[in-house]
């Protein structure tokens, strides 16, 4: 195999893929330990694979323990919070289509985020907001359409 | 690790067994038997018996009368490798080409559980991987951590082999360029050490 050869193959990724036949892969051997050029592309391809092998086993997923608290409007929705919730996820079933701003409000009328919710959506709203930033108390979710007009769902935050 | 011409002068000083020279013959070389040997064997340790008496074999030649086309070296390195393989394999009793479904050997030289020492190398890993396609970063997930065959890769994400190929080469060339800026060509020598 000459150098040509080699290119017109892809024969460094093939190899390395170990997608070559047995005889493709003796003789880009025998050609790369000729060429330098066609060495170096095979040393950063292995180089990668290796390294890539050993971070993407060192990746660990993470996950934590979430709370579903489905929310109604109008009425007091009273959430129990275990200790060992990471996260809470509220769902509001709106009854505005659109785009949305949904916000939380502590009891004192402070807001504690806001953010928007796209018109394409499918269900009710569905925010996760870390467990270690709800207080105790009441508080109200809100939801706001683009001419103004809000639902709120009034929250009552107990730690169990 | 810089390439160097391999002609009469570079033969010449391996058989005055100049230092700097024996190194980067070793390294250079070392380093592509490894690949070599790695395609076709699955013990690391016959690996690295079979490159190790390469290495001595060919310098010994060397040594003792030279050889006569010097800017051959690399074929003859391939050469005493494909011999010291067949014979190591006779002694063995073994076969090169192992069976599709047997299960993957313990590699000594990757201790998974261990951290990665090298950051720099780990950072720019990372970085690619981050920088990847939701596809892509599944390809490479379920090709180096869950290990499944290429083939029901490629059908399980709609894509053919060659897109695998494809992939490779330009996670490749990103990790080159991350690599590069952030460690410096310098540090490529030891770094691409195996």
């Amino acid at each position: 195999m000459d150098h040509s050869e080699a290119v017109r193959l892809r024969a460094a990724e093939r190899y390395v893929l170990q997608q070559l036949t047995a005889v493709e892969a003796e003789a880009f051997e025998e050609h790369f330990f000729s060429c330098p050029e066609c060495a170096e592309e095979v040393r950063w391809i292995s180089m990668f694979e290796e390294n890539a092998r050993k971070a993407v086993k060192a990746r660990e997923m993470s996950a934590e323990l979430a709370l579903l608290a489905a929310l109604q409007s109008g009425v007091e929705n009273v959430v129990l919070l275990p200790e060992h919730t990471r996260q809470v996820i509220f769902s509001a079933a709106s009854k505005t289509a659109g785009a949305l701003v949904a916000s939380l409000l502590s009891a004192s009328g402070v807001s504690r985020f806001s953010l928007p919710v796209p018109a394409e959506r499918e269900g009710p709203v569905q925010i996760a907001v870390k467990a270690t930033d709800l207080d105790p108390g009441a508080h109200v979710l809100r939801l706001t359409a683009e001419g103004g007009a809000a639902e709120e769902f009034p929250i009552l935050i107990r730690i169990d | 690790m810089t390439f160097v011409n391999f002609d009469a002068a570079y033969v010449n000083r391996l058989m005055a067994g100049d230092c700097t020279t024996e190194e980067h013959f070793t390294e250079y070389f070392g380093v592509l038997l490894n690949l070599k040997l790695r395609n076709r064997l699955r013990s690391t340790q016959l690996v690295e018996d079979i490159r190790q008496e390469t290495l001595l074999r060919v310098l010994r030649i060397v040594r003792a009368k030279g050889i006569e086309h010097p800017e051959r070296l690399g074929a003859f390195v391939h050469a005493v490798c494909h011999n010291v393989l067949l014979e190591q394999l006779r002694v063995e009793g073994r076969h090169p080409h192992f069976a599709e479904d047997s299960p993957e050997p313990v590699d000594s030289r990757v201790d998974i559980e261990a951290p990665i020492h090298n950051e720099e190398m780990r950072a720019s890993i990372d970085a690619i991987l981050d920088a990847l396609p939701a596809k892509d970063r599944s390809i490479l997930r379920m090709l180096f951590l869950e290990e499944i065959p290429k083939e029901q890769i490629c059908a399980q994400l709609g894509v053919d082999q060659d897109y695998l190929r494809v992939l490779l080469h330009r996670a490749k060339a990103r990790f080159r360029a991350e690599f590069i800026k952030r460690v410096g060509a310098r540090a490529l020598t030891m770094k691409a050490s195996m």
